[in-house]
């Protein structure tokens, strides 16, 4: 499975990337063949984000998710109210047995022949079933339900799937990530599992490689600099009212902490990280243009540094930054966002963004006005980014344009590890070091022939490359 | 006493109403079962049914989905 085929002169994988020169071919963007290998190496063994429990709160909701290309149907059962996850496909003949995105459900029945499945997945019935002339009453029902995800993981709210059974524990795939998601998912009073998401969410579709958005721009300062420059001369970037910005009050004694950009080469994970380096938390700034929201959000506060009290909070999340969990998902304190590949060229980006599950309307109503000013039909912030991402696309792709390699070297070489993060690589806030340890994990898993040869399955494996 | 009500499952109409029995209605079907609708999905396609009578007499007393096909007749 390593070599490519139908590629320049059939090259092995490992050849499109040069850790040397810090470079990485086009091919590995614009190559169907690449794609599809992606979607067995990578997506068939990697932990995906599903959603999140908020969106299907009552027994027999639905919502309809993806791992890869592929569709996979999440409900809440309507007898044991345990979320699982289904491939979103009839198995009498294949047919996508849920057309709509979200709902209600006592079962799922299929439209073309009426197989029908039970919101734990078991075939419940079939058209002529116990007819003497057709199936007889002989079909074994329970060979034939849906076919569900090897392992599914509720963490703190956020729902994971794999579709490999040797894939390792949610846990040890996010390895020194974990108590950053768990506070990714907290309310701002920091208290677990205390998110509510918004629905319907946000996706847009983007004619562009998924690496282009997933493994790219998931900590790109440089890119906030420029890109962003329209959003700061219109105060959106990190001003969600009237007051933020450059005109925040001063703090007195600013909360001793560090930033950087990070990446762990081994399990693919990183982006931006803040560390702490005081217990408790940094003194809550108003930032809200409406009314209340400063008072619901000190208060918070003040209950969480209560807390943590005797506690260093965990890096990124909450002010830290964005961070990114391999192979294509970006958590941050306010959303959770996910890049879905459909082909070569074409990927979906989905948005969640969260309040607090017991915040006030008034509250709820301005973080949401909030995340959708920044992309939604009145917001811009993020049309820039699209912007981008939709013309890296053709750019590269051309007979020409692909003989060419991207630069990744930026910062190369300065990177150092921590003993906060064990394994972690922390590097300057406008380097490429994130980006970096998502390629030595491609590399990795593209090469793997299975969770054996892949860390941290395979303890001793050392991927990182460059 | 008035006769009770007696679904029409077939002709125009036949496919709706099915869609919307109400929980309560009387079912027996084609193969002699006889019940009474729990739940109905609303798919058009199937109805639950507790069943007091049912060709395998392991089902008697349980729930089993049952295709539109199957109902012999739907009475209030
Ligand atoms: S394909 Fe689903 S019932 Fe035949
Ligand atoms: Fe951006």
């Amino acid at each position: 499975m390593v070599a490519i085929i139908r590629a320049r002169g059939d090259r092995s994988i490992r050849d499109y990337i040069d850790p040397e020169r810090g470079t990485v071919s086009r091919e590995l963007y614009v190559n169907p063949d690449i794609f599809e290998q992606e979607m067995e190496q990578i997506f068939q063994r990697c932990w995906l984000f599903l959603g999140h429990e908020s969106q299907i709160p009552n027994p027999g909701d639905f919502i309809i998710s993806r791992m890869g290309t592929e569709e996979v149907i999440v409900v809440r059962d309507r007898k044991d109210n345990q979320i699982r996850a289904f491939l979103n496909s009839c198995r009498h003949r294949g047919m996508k047995v849920v057309r709509y995105d979200q709902g209600n459900a006592l079962i799922f029945t299929c439209p073309f022949h009426a197989w029908t499945y039970d919101t734990t997945g078991r075939l419940v019935g079939a058209g002529f079933q116990h007819s003497p002339e057709a199936y007889c009453g002989t079909l074994p029902k329970e060979q034939w339900g849906l076919a569900e995800v090897a392992q599914f993981k509720n963490f703190y709210g956020s729902l994971w799937a794999t579709w490999d059974p040797k894939a390792p524990s949610f846990e040890e795939y996010l390895g020194p990530f974990t108590e950053s998601l768990r506070h990714c998912l907290q309310a701002s009073d920091g208290t677990d599992a205390g998110l509510d998401m918004f629905t319907p969410f946000q996706r847009h579709r983007l004619p562009t490689n998924w690496k282009v958005p997933g493994f790219t721009s998931v900590t790109d300062l440089t890119h906030t600099a420029m890109t962003h420059r329209s959003a700061a001369a219109a105060r959106l970037h990190q001003d969600r009212g009237s007051k933020g910005g450059r005109d925040r009050a001063r703090q007195a004694t600013p909360f001793p902490m560090s930033k950087y950009a990070i990446g762990d080469h081994n399990l693919g994970h990183g982006g931006m990280c803040t560390l702490y380096h005081q217990n408790g938390v940094p003194e809550y700034e108003e930032e809200w243009y409406e009314a209340g929201v400063d008072d619901y959000f000190r208060e918070a506060t003040a209950r969480k540094a209560e807390l943590l009290a005797d506690k260093i909070m965990a890096p990124h999340g909450w002010g830290g930054g964005h961070f990114a969990i391999f192979p294509s998902v970006m958590v941050d304190s306010w959303r959770l966002r996910w890049w879905q590949p459909h082909s070569v060229g074409v990927v979906e980006r989905w948005t969640l963004s969260g309040v607090d599950k017991t915040a006030p309307k008034h509250v709820r109503d301005a973080v949401r006005h909030y995340s959708e000013r920044f992309n939604g039909p009145v917001g811009f912030f993020e049309s820039d980014d699209m912007e981008n991402w939709n013309y890296v696309f053709p750019a590269s792709q051309g007979a020409r344009a692909r003989k060419l390699d991207y630069y990744f070297a930026n910062g190369k070489g300065l990177g150092k590890y921590n003993d906060r993060l064990p394994g972690v690589v922390f590097n300057g806030s406008y380097t490429e070091e994130a980006q970096r340890a998502r390629f030595s994990r491609w590399l990795a898993f593209m090469e793997a022939a299975s969770w054996d040869d892949l860390y941290p399955v395979n303890k001793a494996a050392d991927h990182r490359i460059w | 006493m008035t006769e009770p009500k007696k679904y029409v499952l077939s002709g125009p109409h036949g496919a709706l109403t099915f869609m919307s029995l109400p929980e309560g209605t009387k079912i027996t079907t084609i193969y002699g079962g006889a019940g009474e609708i729990t739940a109905n999905p609303g798919d058009g396609a199937y109805v639950l049914v507790r069943f007091t009578e049912h060709q395998d007499p392991a089902v008697v007393g349980t729930e089993e989905f049952v295709f539109f096909n199957e109902v012999r007749e739907a009475t209030e």
